[in-house]
């Protein structure tokens, strides 16, 4: 096995060496030599093209250096070779897969591959209608916790695939044990709103549907670029102050987090931008005071049953009526559940962006409505 | 009288000391506000930066003061169910009260999602007096006091199960929020909820003051106390409600606070050398203040962006204090 | 003062009530009276329910059946609080008052007598250093509890009795961990109490010595009710009259022990082995003594049996049957003698 291995790796070191190989986006496998896919703005994962296979390395969120997975994509049709490299295979494009995080099932939705999702975890978290319907109708079933999912439902379902979401140190529990493939989803870790979005293109590879999921993701980032632009051209860039205290710390996210990056995108300035990385930053309420009392407009989020108003905030922590926002009355909330936030960050962050460029520049956007976030009453 | 005169000098040092950390907790935060600033503004002098008015006399005065009395009210509460059960392991938490209330904020939290400001003390509180309600009910029946600390556990226990099987259940974000309330926070009390929390704490600890007689029986044992003229199920009752008040008040109004009603009583015991609670439960009091002001202090790490949450540091001083006392147990006169 | 009976119980049944209204009955129908100006010891083997006797009387734990009576009202009459003032008690049970100094532990004495925070007036601070010395333990009065030593620590338990000033005291086992010159002194203090104001004394005790000598009455309690036989009555009268009586005998008559109404002591069964011993009073008795314990019978001499000859603490003549005789300097001696010579 080693041996073939070993030959296997001489062959493709002789043909790298006799082709002029460069790297383009969006090449179909029709190739002789191996080619890098651009990936440009998620930073979890890379693509490479073989000619029987696609090697899709993601990276160890916790330690960029390493490699958390890598997953080597077949093609059904065509015959296992006989050396394989090492990696997870998969079987492509996959037919039945199990979703433990509803925004990547969505996602599939989008490149027209519904039917491939047979599963679902924590269906009260799912958002899309046609998933939904799906669900009601028994096409879709539901898997129960992502934590604890239904093994057997899995197994009965006769899942090729499993796409789920990793946390540090933890591992998939029984579902491991079942010898289908686990893709590790680390989307969530991206920095920048548009390196969860093309998470997208590798589903697609999952599915088949490559081709088209990169141009989804092009659309995407186009319209994200193009709203960027626009509000990069108003000269004034609002003072912003974000989310809330809890218990004893107000959570501020860096300025190199994906919330920090999108809200400077829309053309705002945010406060706390200058706190380097991704991680946030637990504050005493007194700091941001201090340093945010004159913020120009002030947005949070919030998933409690009752509405917020300015009366419910005062009530909440009486010195949050000292902000000036609070003041002049320029705060918008956003409801996270009854609202599609969450979903859409991954799926949409073209349109958050808009609300918040709208939120900071009205005049860039007349007669816009507002999807996430609302003013405060 | 020799002995008199130790206690005088107790009473002097725990009381500048808590002058000190007074001052300390409206001088020192996140933000630098030079002494001279801070003085002006308590004096109502101040002509500068209006937020620094703001933290000082919203942020700092309300954080400080209500960390004076859940100091003061944990550290009593620990006392007295450390007297009622002749157990120096015992303390607030043990008896479920505080998983009451942790349970009753957890409903609102993640089961209802209705959390408001006075829906959140509202279900502190209710969760802690069902809690307390039942081991009263049980005390009634159950003689031995030993037999109710385990009732007390097991209750406990039972709520934590429910709690954990509703963060089971609960997304990233609610579970998150409610976390950040388990690490106790002396900052939610605005200056004007604070009359509240003040009311409740200073309610149970003058009742507390007024149990210092029959605490002192307690000591002798059940069958003398009840031959001294104590009535054992009454005042049973009477140790649980203050108790209870106390620690509900506190849960209630900043979350569970771990340590500080097991560590203080045994501090107090090591700087007065006596168990009689005429001088123990004021200075319990005073010691729970300074622990308290103490621990609010350090969640602010100088020249860092970032705060700890109160709830690491309480076994910082807790801890050791409790180890100490049980390796040094045969010297020290209350446990033998 | 004449005297009047201070406590009585009628038809009293002892024990405790378990779960599911199950009973432990110790004793049923239990009489007697306690009368001040006495001190009444209460006899009794381990197990017996000396102690739970004890706290049904003083309230502690309610009589299954019967009544008490303090002061010829019903005990259940009184509230807590005068109770406290009526009856005082020593138990041995284990406290959680290490931690407090002798003279805090005494004051708790006034507990009845003080007001809402127990703060202590002077005519607290004088019975508290009255009763104090009356143990004598005031020099120790700033030590803590748990650096006493046990019999310090009975005498501080006693102290706080004494400072309750109750007409009635009732004491469990006081002397129990007292040496033999503390018990004696303890003895005598009690004794002082009932003479000299009257106090009804009540303590159970095992110590048969002090009990004979210093008691002015006894109660005998059997051991309880057992497997559906009921329980003994009570005996109660002067010590010497339940020796006389025989009463005392058949009380302490078990396998290998007797009681002897010449010494007052309880001996093992004397053997069959008869010694004759005859002489000087006091030699003789501790040579009886001796013999005794070697397993002899000591009797006056006769005929066919060994005699021993008391002419002083030094000097004793042997004679056997077949006519040695032998001299013996000390008792030792003598003993040797006899367990060479034993057949």
């Amino acid at each position: 096995m080693t041996r073939q291995f070993f030959i296997g790796f001489v062959f493709i070191i002789l043909m790298a060496s006799l082709c002029s190989c460069e790297s383009r986006s969006g090449v179909t496998a029709e190739t002789e030599c191996f080619k890098a896919d651009s990936v440009y703005y998620a930073k979890g994962f890379e693509i490479s093209r073989f000619d029987d296979w696609i090697i899709v390395n993601v990276r160890n969120p916790w330690d960029t250096l390493k490699t958390l997975r890598r997953y080597v994509l077949i093609d059904k049709n065509k015959p296992l070779p006989d050396s394989l490299p090492e990696g997870i295979i998969i079987r492509t494009p996959v037919e039945k897969a199990v979703f433990y995080t509803s925004v990547h099932a969505s996602m599939v939705v989008q490149m027209g591959r519904i039917d491939a999702i047979k599963g679902v975890c924590e269906i009260q978290y799912v958002t899309d209608s046609l998933i939904l319907e799906r669900i009601a109708d028994g096409r879709i079933a539901d898997i129960g916790l992502a934590t604890a999912p239904n093994i057997e439902k899995i197994i009965e379902l006769d899942t090729e695939l499993i796409i789920a979401s990793p946390y540090e140190n933890s591992g998939y529990g029984a579902a491991e044990k079942l010898g289908i493939p686990i893709v590790e989803a680390a989307d969530y870790m991206e920095n920048h709103p548009l390196g969860r979005t093309e998470w997208g293109r590798f589903y697609g590879l999952l599915f088949g549907e490559g081709e088209r999921a990169d141009s989804i993701f092009f659309a995407t980032r186009d319209r994200y670029n193009h709203l960027k632009n626009l509000a990069a051209k108003s000269e004034k860039r609002p003072r912003v102050l974000l989310e809330r205290k809890y218990g004893a710390s107000w959570i501020i996210p860096a300025g190199g987090s994906y919330i920090g990056t999108i809200h400077s995108d829309a053309g705002a300035d945010y406060i706390f931008s200058d706190f380097e990385g991704s991680e946030s930053v637990h504050q005493t309420f007194e700091s941001v005071l201090d340093r945010a009392y004159d913020a120009d407009i002030w947005l949070f989020k919030y998933d409690t049953k009752h509405e917020y108003t300015y009366d419910i905030l005062k009530d909440e922590y009486q010195p949050y009526s000292n902000f000036r926002p609070f003041k002049e009355k320029n705060i918008y909330i956003c409801h996270t559940i009854r609202t599609t936030y969450y979903d859409d960050i991954t799926l949409h962050p073209d349109r958050l962006l808009e609300d918040l460029i709208f939120i900071y520049h009205p005049e860039l956007m007349p007669g816009y409505d507002l999807r996430y976030y609302a003013p405060m009453k | 009288m020799k002995v008199r005169s130790k206690y005088i000098t107790v009473y002097i040092c725990l009381g500048v000391a808590l002058l000190l950390l007074f001052c300390g907790g409206l001088l020192y935060g996140a933000v630098r506000i030079p002494i001279g600033s801070v003085l002006e503004i308590i004096a109502g002098t101040f002509e500068g930066r209006q937020t620094w008015v703001q933290i000082v006399m919203q942020s700092r005065l309300p954080q400080t003061i209500t960390a004076l009395f859940a100091g003061a009210s944990l550290a009593v509460s620990g006392l007295l169910l450390q007297t009622l059960f002749k157990n120096p392991l015992a303390g607030p938490s043990i008896l479920g009260i505080s998983d009451g209330a942790y349970l009753g904020v957890a409903l609102v939290m993640i089961y209802f999602s209705f959390n408001t400001y006075l829906s959140t003390i509202l279900a502190a509180f209710v969760g802690a007096s069902v809690v307390l309600l039942i081991i009263i009910g049980f005390s009634r029946k159950v003689r031995n006091s030993v037999m109710l600390l385990i009732i007390g556990i097991m209750v406990g226990y039972l709520a934590s199960s429910i709690i954990s099987i509703l963060n089971y259940h609960a997304s990233p974000d609610k579970v998150h929020q409610f976390v950040l309330w388990g690490m106790g926070d002396f900052t939610g009390v605005s200056m004007e909820k604070l009359p509240w929390f003040v009311v409740f704490a200073a309610g149970g600890l003058l009742g507390s003051i007024f149990l210092i007689k029959p605490l002192n029986a307690l000591l002798l044992g059940e069958s003398y106390a009840a031959n001294l003229g104590v009535r054992i199920k009454r005042v049973r009752i009477a140790i649980l409600l203050c108790t209870g008040i106390l620690t509900a008040a506190t849960t209630a109004f900043c979350g569970p606070i771990s340590f500080i009603g097991l560590a203080v009583p045994h501090i107090a015991r090591l700087l007065l050398g006596t168990s009689n609670h005429k001088q123990l439960l004021p200075i319990t009091l005073l010691a729970g203040a300074c622990v308290a002001l103490l621990c609010n202090m350090l969640t602010v790490v100088p020249g860092s962006n970032s705060i700890l949450p109160l709830n690491a540091i309480t076994p910082i001083i807790g801890a050791p204090v409790i180890i100490y006392v049980i390796v040094n147990r045969r010297n020290i006169q209350y446990f033998n | 003062m004449k005297q009047q009976i201070t406590i009585s119980a009628t038809g009293l049944a002892i024990g405790y009530s378990l779960r599911g209204r199950r009973r432990k009955v110790i004793h049923d129908s239990l009489d007697m009276e306690l009368r001040n100006g006495e001190v009444t010891c209460l006899l009794g083997l381990n197990g017996a329910g000396k102690s739970t006797l004890l706290k049904t009387l003083c309230g502690l734990l309610p009589p299954l059946a019967g009544s008490v009576k303090v002061f010829g009202a019903p005990l259940g009459s009184y509230s807590h609080n005068r109770l406290s003032t009526l009856i005082g008690v020593v138990l041995t049970e284990k406290t959680y008052a290490g931690g407090i100094t002798v003279y805090d532990l005494v004051s708790l004495g006034r507990y009845p007598h003080t007001g809402i925070f127990g703060q202590l007036k002077d005519s607290d601070h004088e019975a508290i250093s009255k009763s104090l010395e009356a143990v004598g333990i005031t020099h120790k009065a700033s030590s803590y509890i748990s650096e006493l030593s046990d019999g310090e620590r009975q005498k501080v338990f006693i102290a706080k009795v004494l400072a309750q000033e109750c007409p009635i005291i009732m004491l469990d086992e006081p002397t129990a961990f007292l040496d033999v010159t503390s018990r004696i002194e303890i003895m005598v203090l009690l004794r002082k109490l009932a003479r000299e104001q009257q106090k009804s004394i009540l303590l159970s005790t095992h110590d048969l010595d002090s009990t004979i000598q210093l008691g002015d009455k006894l109660w005998l309690q059997e051991r309880g009710a057992k497997d559906n036989r009921a329980s003994a009555p009570m005996v109660c009268g002067t010590p010497e009259d339940l020796i006389l009586n025989g009463v005392l005998e058949s009380f302490f008559s078990k396998k290998g022990v007797v009681f002897d109404s010449y010494s007052g002591k309880i001996s093992p069964v004397p053997s069959e082995n008869p010694v004759g011993v005859d002489g000087e009073a006091r030699s003789a008795f501790w040579v009886g003594n001796a013999l005794k314990r070697k397993g002899f019978a000591p009797t006056a001499p006769a005929e066919n049996i060994i005699s021993v000859q008391c002419i002083s603490s030094t000097e004793f003549i042997v004679s056997f049957p077949e006519g040695k005789t032998i001299k013996a300097k000390s008792i030792e001696e003598l003993l040797n003698l006899f367990t060479n010579s034993s057949s």
